[in-house]
């Protein structure tokens, strides 16, 4: 009990840190746009105009309208979870939280937080827990504002769409076990930033490409970028995941999620290894 | 029992190149303040953050109220004010109290009381609700101190904390670390500002490129030597020439003359022989050490030791 609330102590100030960063309010009010483009560009065409439709013909041209217009839904509701709700959260979810572990490191403030009764393990998992809750909060905001607005414009309650909120955490998880071990390494935010983006993008580009690599690249090439792959976070595998459970289609099944959670875990071990050695 | 027991401590940078420690083995009784003195760079610094788990010794133990300072749960007992600290700016005095209390496990009450207790001792009751942003050093050192004792501590490690303080507020520091001695616990500082150390500590250690070369009382190190100014009307050369044969050392200035004796005898000699020549004796006053004088005496034999 006494080491939860150690560790949740400095989860809190990580916490406070974020608020006072305005990067939490910051990524706060960038959901708040997004639910007001949902609201006001739903608004006139689709929805109005498939109501009209479906009220303007008798009962039974109703029936299937209607249907057809929940399958529209279901499409546009898959692509607004992966544009907005995957691509967008963990987009500003890296920003609000990249300076965290360098800024924890700075000098002055890092021989404090030792000197706690706290091991250097417990700090940093406390630290990885405050950046989590930062975007744990906004991701729920963002994607479950967006479902609410959604849902009660088109008057289609499209629960599948949640499936998104955890979709979007755990691969948000798995992002920082690698920016957690850059910003540790580099101390830097900005190095942090281009090292997670740069995983996406190789994330983006490999994936769907692998064929096309595969018959292109000498196999010592290929087999390195596989392992590159392996090594980084599978977010391209985890939002194809997201976007086929929101859209109900079927999938290559939970291998990324659960590679992606071993080599993530790895990760976090690694740099908790070389956090406790480190001289400060 | 002991606060601080170090065991050939030694602490290299830079694959060897650097070395800030050399086999230091010291030990802290409990309930006194201790100084760790010695020039920039001697490695007062690296000692305590060895001690505290923030730098990994080379080689070499060290003990913390008798258990190994690995131990995580001593530091429960432990207060540290860094030198150079930086606390998350955007945090209130108040905050940083609170905030870093409960890193220690303090509970909500505790830290209430606390923190009223020490913004009064540390004068900062009337900033408690501004941003540490806008204090000056001296009252970001001031709340580094309550920080450092906001889990009671039974020992307190102090780097340079009159660092950018002005009179005043040394002077203040200075109660507040008397006032916490009063209650049987320890404090242990690194300090270049000799005069500082000499006002309070009851014992020091100098720390002089990384080796320990002095471990003793400041009594000790200021203790009346056996010189003497004697203020006297003129006195010629041959009568000085006369004094010589009592003196192990003597220098003359205006109308006094600084002897180094053996003993209180050869002081009597003196004495005799300059009534004797009826010379008037206006004062003999004992010349008192300090310890700057002391401190620079010590770092000038180790260098011709070398
Ligand atoms: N992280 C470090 N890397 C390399 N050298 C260091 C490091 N920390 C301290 N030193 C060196 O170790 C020596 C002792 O430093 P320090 O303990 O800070 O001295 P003091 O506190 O007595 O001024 C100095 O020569 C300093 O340059
Ligand atoms: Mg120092």
């Amino acid at each position: 009990m006494k080491l939860l609330s150690k560790i949740f102590a400095y989860t809190a100030l990580t916490f406070r840190e974020s608020l006072a960063k305005k990067t939490f309010v910051v990524f706060f009010l960038l959901s708040t746009i997004n639910h007001i483009f949902f609201l006001l560009a739903l608004d006139v065409d689709v929805v109005d105009g498939a109501f009209a439709m479906v009220q303007i013909f008798g009962e039974d041209l109703r029936t299937n309208k209607a249907i057809d217009l929940q399958e529209m839904i279901i499409v546009v509701e898959s692509f607004i979870a992966v544009f907005f709700g995957f691509c967008g959260g963990i987009f500003f979810s890296i920003f609000a939280t990249a300076s965290l572990v360098p800024s924890m490191l700075e000098k002055g403030n890092i021989e404090v937080l030792i000197s706690k009764p706290l091991s250097r393990a417990q700090l940093f998992i406390g630290r990885y827990l405050g950046a989590q809750s930062i975007m744990v909060l906004n991701i729920i905001y963002l994607i479950g504002g967006s479902w609410l607005i959604l849902s009660i414009k088109t008057g289609v309650w499209y629960f599948a769409y949640l499936y998104a909120i955890p979709m979007v955490i755990v691969s948000f998880v798995f992002m920082y076990s690698l920016m957690a071990l850059v910003g540790l390494v580099s101390r830097s935010t900005g190095v942090t930033i281009m090292i997670a983006y740069s995983a996406i993008l190789f994330s983006a580009v490999f994936t769907p490409n692998k064929d096309r690599f595969y018959a292109l690249l000498s196999k010592k090439i290929y087999y390195f970028l596989e392992s590159i792959y392996h090594v980084l976070p599978k977010t391209y595998d985890m939002g194809f995941i997201t976007f086929s459970l929101v859209g109900g289609k079927p999938f290559d099944g939970w291998t990324a999620l659960w590679t992606s959670a071993i080599a993530a875990t790895v990760m976090l071990a690694v740099s908790i290894g070389i956090f406790s050695k480190k001289d400060f | 029992m002991l606060a601080l027991d170090t065991q050939n401590l030694t602490k290299r940078f830079n694959r060897g190149k650097i070395i800030a420690l050399e086999d230091v083995t010291l030990s802290v009784e409990e309930g006194i303040i201790f100084g760790l003195l010695g020039p920039n760079g001697a490695g007062k610094t690296t000692l305590i953050k060895i001690v505290l788990g923030i730098l990994f010794p080379t080689s070499g133990s060290a003990k913390l109220l008798e258990r190994p300072i690995n131990d995580i749960r001593i530091k429960e007992k432990i207060g540290y004010l860094p030198e150079n600290h930086r606390y998350p700016d955007f945090l209130k005095g108040g905050e940083v109290l609170d905030y870093f209390a409960r890193l220690s496990a303090v509970g909500k009450s505790r830290r209430e009381r606390n923190k009223t207790e020490l913004l009064k001792l540390v004068n900062l009751e009337k900033w408690a609700n501004t941003r540490i942003k806008k204090y000056s050093k001296g009252m970001q050192q001031r709340l580094g101190l309550a920080q450092a004792m906001m889990n009671d501590p039974d020992i307190l490690f102090l780097d340079e904390p009159t660092d950018g303080v002005d009179p005043i507020g040394r002077k203040e520091i200075r109660e507040v670390l008397l006032h916490f001695k009063e209650e049987g616990k320890t404090i242990f500082l690194n300090s270049h500002l000799l005069s500082e150390v000499e006002m309070i500590c009851d014992e020091v250690a100098i720390l002089d490129k990384g080796r320990l070369i002095r471990h003793c009382t400041v009594k000790e190190l200021t203790s009346p030597s056996k010189t003497f100014r004697i203020q006297t009307s003129k006195v010629t050369k041959t009568l000085l020439a006369g004094l010589k044969p009592h003196t192990i050392e003597m220098d003359q200035q205006n109308s006094s003359i600084q002897v180094t004796v053996a003993s209180q005898k050869n002081l009597n000699a003196i004495i005799d022989h300059l009534r004797k020549n009826d010379i008037d004796i206006k004062g003999v006053v004992p010349h008192k050490q300090s310890l700057e004088e002391s401190f620079i005496e010590i770092l000038k034999k180790d260098i011709v030791e070398e």
